[in-house]
């Protein structure tokens, strides 16, 4: 476990060059792609997130973080894929129809990515129904959905009715997030979870998919 | 559903109202106004109320806002807390918008543009009729106004009507005409008056003019009415979304605070309200859609394209604006998007369109909007900052009302404070943030990158006063103390704080940034900028380089100019070629939706950390 301190802090810096080459080194010293996943990025990213929580990180630093991130991860997917080993589970994240904030979106959909999901990105002002579908093309298990603006959270709802009507509903667990978001409106339009950070949105994902934190 | 006494021991007032009924509506059905900046989704935790007896059980949201402390004392969120008995409460003056009296801007920078208003009084001869040839009163006045070179399209009825009673012997008699609109028929010379309106998200600020002599006679600000229903304009859109009759009660809320504000200067001036025959409003895009009655939803989603632009001339009586009824209400136009007549009126005092050199005006308020241009292309955008410059979403943020920090310096390496009326200290308002957090920054309390360094960082220059105002907060980040309340309680700016502020001014930022980048200019060719808006005069333009709120530029150049888009009013008030210009420009100030761009986001999170300073 040593070994992955350089990697950790190097994720965790946001040093995305000396990530991917650090990656192709453990690889290289014999680790399993998994090893370097589960012992060297996921972790890195945790600390990301306590920081980030903590307030000693700010959305420079995740993303920059994030960056560092994907560049392990590009060096990974290849073998991960080869020796058959599944991401926790699937995510779709989007921001809803009528809203294009994406920055919060991002945020959520790095730090589900450093707990080792697999994150399908839909982009913005996703209408219901590209939800529903995408969800449906990739065997999405948890939809993340993001609204900045109050007058934009209406679209959560559409989109958790374009599940339900379309008979789609029992196979997702839904979380949403956003500045205006709160508990009390998940509850009211039948959303399985609510995150109010980044950071949370992971340990939410895990429950609601009864993943092992 | 039964109904349960509850009493506002504070104010005073109580009332019976339905078993579940949140404290806030019932307080507002009482005629109490509870500060709420997320117009009570229980989010801001501004309308802390103290309940003694008779609430419902805490919610999520109440355990998660309150502090410890606060829940022991009984404090509640008024917007979650429901009437479960009967219940006994108190709103602590900190939670009530109008306790104090509010120092708002309304000086703006000195125009001096030509007297002429569309309002004229003008003499008519009266050429009496004699029996047996074919005579009318009105026409006959007409004529005479048409051969005086005053051209009347289309006449108020009641004019008309009162004509019989304005008809005397005399010789001549005097018409009101407002544009090309004839308003009243008046025996003798009558008095002229107007009234300028900047109706913002949080402030409204009305002055008063003679029309005959320029002079300024009265000038009123009060926060907008329409705050309780939401901080800022996506606020304001949800509400009309929301609730049936939204918009109409926005609207009327608006009239009727600007029905009050003009009692009360005519009041101060000593005139008399029929006297006033213009009134020139203008605000951004929200406030001028909902002073029409329009609902602004289509402002509420992507891609946020506005109803109207105007600008839009009404009849008081159509508005229900006590003025003389067959008065005018000219609503300025709006620039697009967000970006509305506010920004078209401060444009009117300023020269942009006709310098060589390019220049940049920020108008910092709840609802952000940039503009660069010279007199080639004027680009512009919205960078909506959120309510941080007026205090709300900020822990101890509040108005720059009494007792608000609105300056902060360090002497000697120590922290001094100046509050508004310098009350003992109860909170911080717009200016004290930028001024609190640019010292500490300066300092070497805050990086860079705005975090608060734990003591044990900290630079061994700092000193240990200083040092020892950074502590741990309940929470887990640092905070540093400002002032202290009382023998337990310190104002305190956070780390969430800082965050707040950094994403305000990345907004400006980055809209600066990307509106360069589209006139293909780089920072070093700005020659001015002008920042508008309420801090006017009490922010310091090295803190805004410092925080990298602008693009580095001589401090020189960074000018300071209040309240202008009242000032753009009153110019329209009282000038034709105002009220040209600012048509002209509505036409060629090209609007640039930014939020929507791909670069947006590089901008905008490139912009997030404070300015490198130079070593010392």
């Amino acid at each position: 476990m040593q070994n992955y301190d350089e990697l950790r802090e190097c994720v965790i810096a946001g040093k995305k060059a000396q990530v991917a080459e650090l990656v192709r080194k453990h690889l290289d010293e014999g680790k399993t792609a998994k090893d370097v996943m589960d012992n060297g990025l996921i972790p890195g990213m945790a600390i990301v997130g306590k920081k980030f929580q903590e307030g000693e990180f700010f959305i420079p630093e995740m993303l920059m973080a994030a960056r560092s991130l994907n560049a392990g991860l590009e060096v990974l997917r290849p073998l991960l894929e080869a020796s058959d080993v599944k991401p926790v589970a699937k995510v779709l994240m989007g921001t809803v129809k009528g809203d294009i904030h994406d920055i919060g979106k991002n945020l959520v959909a790095v730090m589900l990515r450093g707990g080792g999901f697999e994150v399908i990105d839909a982009g913005v002002d996703v209408p219901p129904d590209k939800f529903v579908e995408l969800a449906r093309e990739n065997g999405a298990d948890l939809i993340g959905l993001s609204a900045l603006l109050t007058t934009t959270m209406p679209s959560m709802k559409d989109t958790i009715d374009a599940f339900q009507s379309q008979g789609y509903r029992e196979n997702v667990k839904i979380m949403i997030g956003g500045a205006p978001i709160t508990q009390e409106y998940a509850d009211e339009i039948g959303a399985d979870g609510f995150a109010r950070n980044a950071s949370y949105a992971v340990e939410l994902a895990k429950k609601l998919l009864g993943v092992a934190a | 559903m039964p109904e349960h006494k509850i009493t506002f021991l504070s104010q005073n007032k109580s009332g019976f109202f339905e078993h579940g009924t949140t404290l806030r509506d019932a307080a507002l059905e009482l005629g109490i106004l509870i500060e709420s900046s997320c117009a009570g989704i229980g989010t801001c935790a501004k309308c802390k109320v103290v309940v003694k007896a008779g609430g419902s059980p805490l919610t999520e949201a109440e355990k998660q806002l309150l502090s410890r402390r606060e829940l022991e004392k009984g404090v509640r969120l008024a917007c979650r807390a429901e009437i479960a008995e009967e219940c006994l409460c108190m709103v602590p003056d900190t939670s009530l918008p109008f306790a104090q009296e509010n120092r708002i801007q309304v000086s703006g920078v000195d125009i001096l543009s030509e007297l002429q208003p569309e309002v004229r009084a003008l003499p008519v001869p009266i050429k009496h009729p004699t029996l047996g040839k074919k005579y009318f009163y009105f026409d006959q006045l007409l004529d005479a106004l048409r051969s005086s070179g005053v051209e009347v399209q289309d006449s108020d009825p009641q004019a008309i009507r009162d004509l019989p009673n304005v008809l005397s012997h005399h010789e001549q008699l005097y018409a009101v005409v407002c544009g090309k609109r004839l308003a009243a028929f008046c025996q003798d010379q009558p008095e002229l008056y107007g009234v300028a309106v900047d109706v913002g998200t949080t402030t409204v600020a009305a002055k008063l003019l003679n029309l005959r002599t320029g002079e300024v006679l009265s000038v009123n600000s009060a926060i907008n009415a329409q705050t309780a229903h939401g901080a800022d304009v996506v606020g304001r859109i949800y509400y009309c979304e929301r609730h049936p009759g939204g918009t109409r009660r926005l609207h009327q809320l608006l009239i009727k605070q600007l029905n009050a504000m003009l009692e009360n200067l005519t009041a101060q001036a000593d005139i008399r309200l029929e006297d006033v025959y213009q009134m020139v409003i203008d605000g951004n895009t929200v406030m001028q859609h909902l002073a029409l009655n329009v609902n602004p939803a289509k402002l509420g989603t992507s891609p946020f394209a506005p109803i109207l632009q105007g600008p839009v001339s009404l009849s008081a009586r159509e508005l229900d604006i006590r003025i003389h009824p067959a008065g005018s209400i000219e609503i300025m136009p709006n620039l697009g998007g967000y970006v509305g007549s506010d920004i078209t009126a401060v444009l009117t005092v300023l020269e942009i369109d006709c310098s060589d050199d390019l220049q940049v005006v920020v108008d910092l308020g709840t609802n952000g909007e940039v503009v660069v241009g010279n007199k080639d292309r004027m680009l512009c955008c919205s960078s909506p900052a959120g309510p941080a410059w007026e205090g709300a979403c900020i822990s101890w943020g509040m108005r720059a009302a009494n007792g608000a920090i609105e300056r902060a310096e360090m002497i000697d390496g120590e922290l001094q404070i100046k509050t508004v009326g310098s009350k003992p200290p109860i909170g911080i308002c717009g200016s004290g943030l930028l001024d609190l957090v640019s010292e500490f920054y300066r300092a070497g309390l805050i990086q860079a990158s705005g975090r608060i360094l734990p003591p044990d960082m900290l630079s061994e220059k700092v000193l240990d006063a200083l040092k020892n105002r950074v502590q741990k907060s309940d929470n887990g980040p640092f905070e540093i103390r400002i002032a202290q309340v009382d023998d337990e309680r310190w104002i305190t700016l956070t780390q969430a704080d800082v965050r707040e502020l950094q994403l305000a001014k990345a907004a400006i930022a980055s809209g600066i940034d990307l509106l360069l980048k589209e006139l293909d200019r780089k920072p070093s060719d700005i020659a001015e900028v002008y920042i508008a808006g309420a801090f006017g005069n009490h922010v310091r333009s090295q803190d805004v380089l410092d925080l990298g709120m602008l693009p580095m530029v001589e401090q020189e150049r960074i000018h300071f100019i209040g309240n202008a888009a009242l000032t753009g009013a009153e110019a329209v008030l009282r000038s034709k070629a105002a009220r040209e210009k600012a048509a002209r420009l509505a036409r060629s100030v090209d609007y640039i939706e930014i939020s929507g761009r791909s670069d947006f986001q590089d901008a905008f999170v490139e912009a997030i950390a404070f300015r490198q300073l130079a070593e010392k």
